[in-house]
């Protein structure tokens, strides 16, 4: 009987505890501007405006050139894109990646799958370390953030390619193989080459004779497949040859030594995942990658239209 | 069993009592309002300032202090100039976009690049880590004429102070210029710092960051670094000076010019210069030529004119120089002249008779000019008596030490000023 009423007090107790707390507190008015719209007073307003029309409204994207340091890597240190480069940046990325995609895979394409979040830095992301620097990140399938824009030269091709686009493109594929795994064979292609600590310490011509399409693309499987499919974009034809002719001859270091042969058939493997890069595009996400590199190609053909 | 009922029932009365539904308010408004609140306040204040923020910029807890003018518009730009050596002392400006964002509070963020101020961050040079500054500040006080500002990553303390109206950006930074040569322009590399009791040997003030030791140490190796910033009153330090629970941090430069004085210490607290007899005394290479632009006391300015005549007049040349040196040819220290082409040289001793006095001695020789002189050109010989006298040693500014005054001890109508 006593432990019964203990057990009673306990229930009043909670119960107590419960009611006495049942009015919940209404919450104030949002402090954010719900209706969103852009200050027509702020220094920024036109390129703002251009950012809505072209990003937001089509593609679904919010163009994050201001820099927020909370939504970047803290462990780095880092600077904000400026704005003449921001808007330089902003230009190019439209034209020579999304609407490219948009040209091939169709205008609602990049709206569902592309990344909703584009975050610019100015400076590099240094791993003063390792000796090694950053050029992009795609971060759950969101958010690609560029570093090094304060440095982009519009008139500089390969540049624009090297730093730029390679890593678009590079970060798009993550985002797309985070979406739709790429084929497991192509784990097996290349196992027991990659070096996750090591890469940066190959040549281009190792890394071919490997291969591989960069030093980068041995450092895990992961980064090799979606290597292969953004030198492919952006790499000319006789760009993308000399890799193969390097590929397909023995590897030199970088104090140019020739390395004994390491009896891989660089370029055969180079061409084999391609090949199952292509198929997984195009089977998973309905790409021709080789239509999509001929629209790049010609898009950079003709950049100075939206340059001047 | 009946204790434990007695403590539920208590318990049970008292958090009934307790989760009352009826929460005193506090504030009147919601933390998100009131932040927001704030947001308004502090961005009317940076944009009120007509003619904007003096921004004392400390990258790190380790750095140098640097001067930055900072300007808000109200369309979001900030105007942001800089004139040190990190801009190869040229004044250069550049615009980008701020704002007050709710981070940390209220943080003020530099979010595009400024060529200035990013120039603190960018961590291209050196090493990839760069100077380590930041560009965004939480708001730790605001005040009519003052922000105080924290860097969110290196957490080093930022003032803006609010720049008068009636002074351009480029008077600004010459104030600033001015103090600094005022100050640290001289090659005395020493200044004493004096703290209630206690007096230290602050040197290297030039870099902007003091090395301080106790007196009698060395303080190369035993200094502590403390980094400061000149402004146009004086310097600040970054973080105060603590000595025996006295804190120094911020000095005015005194209205003689002697001493630059604590302004925030519990006791007197000051800079003065190295004793300029002491400093002179302990130089044996420096050439110090007498001054024609400063002025000579009456007695020895009739002395020189006197030298100046009488060389046109009988030898028809031009006296052109006096001046003080250790001369190897003569294994001496020298009295010197220069008159037409000819040099001339009258071998002196100098004493430290202590304190602010240097006695000077002719040894009666000198070389087959000076000897010539001597005997033939009227005011040599006066020029040899005049010397030969004991001499206060000060300086129009103690921290400068480039130009020093000799004053006799018996007659202050001999004087003169030397300069390096």
């Amino acid at each position: 009987m006593k432990g019964l009423i203990f057990k009673l007090l306990i229930i009043c107790f909670v119960s107590l505890n419960l009611f006495s707390c049942k009015k919940d507190d209404t919450f104030e008015a949002s402090i954010f501007d719900t209706t969103d719209t852009l200050d027509v007073h702020s220094a920024t307003y036109q390129f703002d405006s251009w950012l809505r029309t072209n990003y937001l409204n089509t593609y679904n994207l919010d163009f994050r050139y201001k820099m927020q340091d909370v939504g970047s890597d803290m462990e780095y240190n880092l600077v904000p894109t400026s704005f003449e480069k921001s808007q330089q940046m902003a230009k190019l990325i439209k034209y020579l990646w999304f609407d490219a995609y948009g040209a091939v895979a169709g205008p609602e394409f990049l709206k569902e799958y592309g990344p909703k979040i584009i975050h610019l830095i100015g400076s590099p992301a240094y791993n003063p370390i390792s000796g090694t620097m950053l050029l992009g990140t795609a971060e759950g399938g969101i958010k690609v953030t560029l570093y090094r824009c304060n440095d982009v030269d519009p008139t500089n091709l390969t540049q624009l390619n090297e730093y730029y686009f390679k890593t678009m493109h590079h970060e798009f594929a993550h985002i797309l193989h985070q979406k739709k795994n790429y084929p497991v064979q192509f784990n097996q292609i290349s196992k027991g080459l990659y070096s996750p600590l090591g890469w940066q310490n190959k040549s281009a011509s190792e890394a071919a004779s490997l291969g591989f399409v960069s030093p980068y693309a041995a450092s895990q499987i992961r980064e090799d497949f979606v290597e292969i499919i953004a030198n492919y974009l952006i790499k000319s034809d006789t760009e993308w040859n000399n890799i193969l002719t390097l590929a397909s001859k023995a590897g030199v270091d970088n104090s140019n030594k020739t390395l004994p042969d390491d009896g891989v058939d660089g370029k055969a493997i180079i061409l084999q995942k391609l090949a199952m890069a292509s198929k997984w595009l195009n089977d998973s996400w309905n790409i021709d990658i080789v239509k999509l590199h001929t629209e790049i190609m010609y898009r950079e053909a003709h950049i100075n239209d939206i340059l001047n | 069993m009946k204790n434990k009922l007695y403590i539920l029932l208590c318990s049970a009365v008292l958090i009934c009592a307790g989760c009352s539904n009826q929460e005193s308010a506090i504030f009147s408004t919601s933390p998100a309002e009131r932040l927001k609140s704030a947001l308004k306040m502090d961005t009317d204040s940076l944009q009120n300032a007509e003619n904007g923020w003096e921004m004392e910029y400390f990258a790190t807890k380790q750095s140098p202090g640097y001067t930055l003018l900072v300007k808000f518009s109200k369309s979001g730009q900030a105007i942001i100039s800089e004139k040190s050596e990190l801009t190869n002392n040229s004044i250069i400006t550049d615009s980008c976009m701020y704002e007050m964002i709710g981070d940390n509070g209220p943080v003020l963020t530099f979010n595009t690049y400024n060529k200035v101020l990013h120039a603190f961050s960018n961590p291209v040079s050196p090493n990839g880590y760069g100077l380590e500054g930041d560009y965004e500040f939480i708001i730790m006080k605001r005040t009519a004429n003052q922000i105080i500002l924290q860097g969110k990553k290196r957490g080093t303390t930022i003032l803006l102070n609010k720049i008068p109206k009636d002074i351009t950006w480029e008077e600004y930074f010459a104030q600033i210029d001015d103090m600094n040569t005022l100050l640290f322009g001289g090659t005395t590399n020493s200044l004493n710092m004096v703290i209630g009791t206690d007096t230290l040997e602050a040197i290297n003030g030039a870099s902007h960051i003091f090395k301080i030791s106790k007196q009698g140490s060395d303080p190369q190796l035993d200094g502590v670094d403390y980094p400061f910033i000149i402004t146009t009153t004086g310097i600040r330090f970054n973080s105060p000076y603590t000595i025996n629970g006295n804190d120094a941090q911020t000095f005015t430069l005194s209205t003689d010019k002697q001493q630059l004085q604590c302004t925030n210490s519990s006791v007197k607290a000051y800079f003065i210069g190295t004793n300029p007899a002491k400093y002179y005394l302990s130089d044996s290479t420096t050439v110090w030529n007498f001054s024609l632009s400063k002025p000579m006391g009456s007695k020895f300015q009739t002395l020189y004119n006197k030298l100046v005549t009488n060389c046109q007049n009988k030898l028809s040349e031009k006296f052109s120089n006096l001046y003080f040196r250790n001369t190897a040819s003569r294994g001496s220290y020298t009295l010197s002249f220069k008159s037409g082409k000819y040099i001339g040289y009258f071998d002196i001793q100098r004493i430290n008779i202590g304190q602010n006095k240097v006695k000077f001695e002719y040894k009666g020789t000198s070389d087959v000019n000076g000897t010539y002189y001597l005997n033939n050109i009227e005011g040599f010989n006066e020029l040899i008596q005049y010397i030969g006298k004991t001499y206060i040693v000060s300086a129009d500014i103690a921290f400068n030490l480039n130009t020093i005054k000799f004053t006799a001890e018996d007659d202050a109508t001999i004087s003169f000023y030397v300069f390096r």
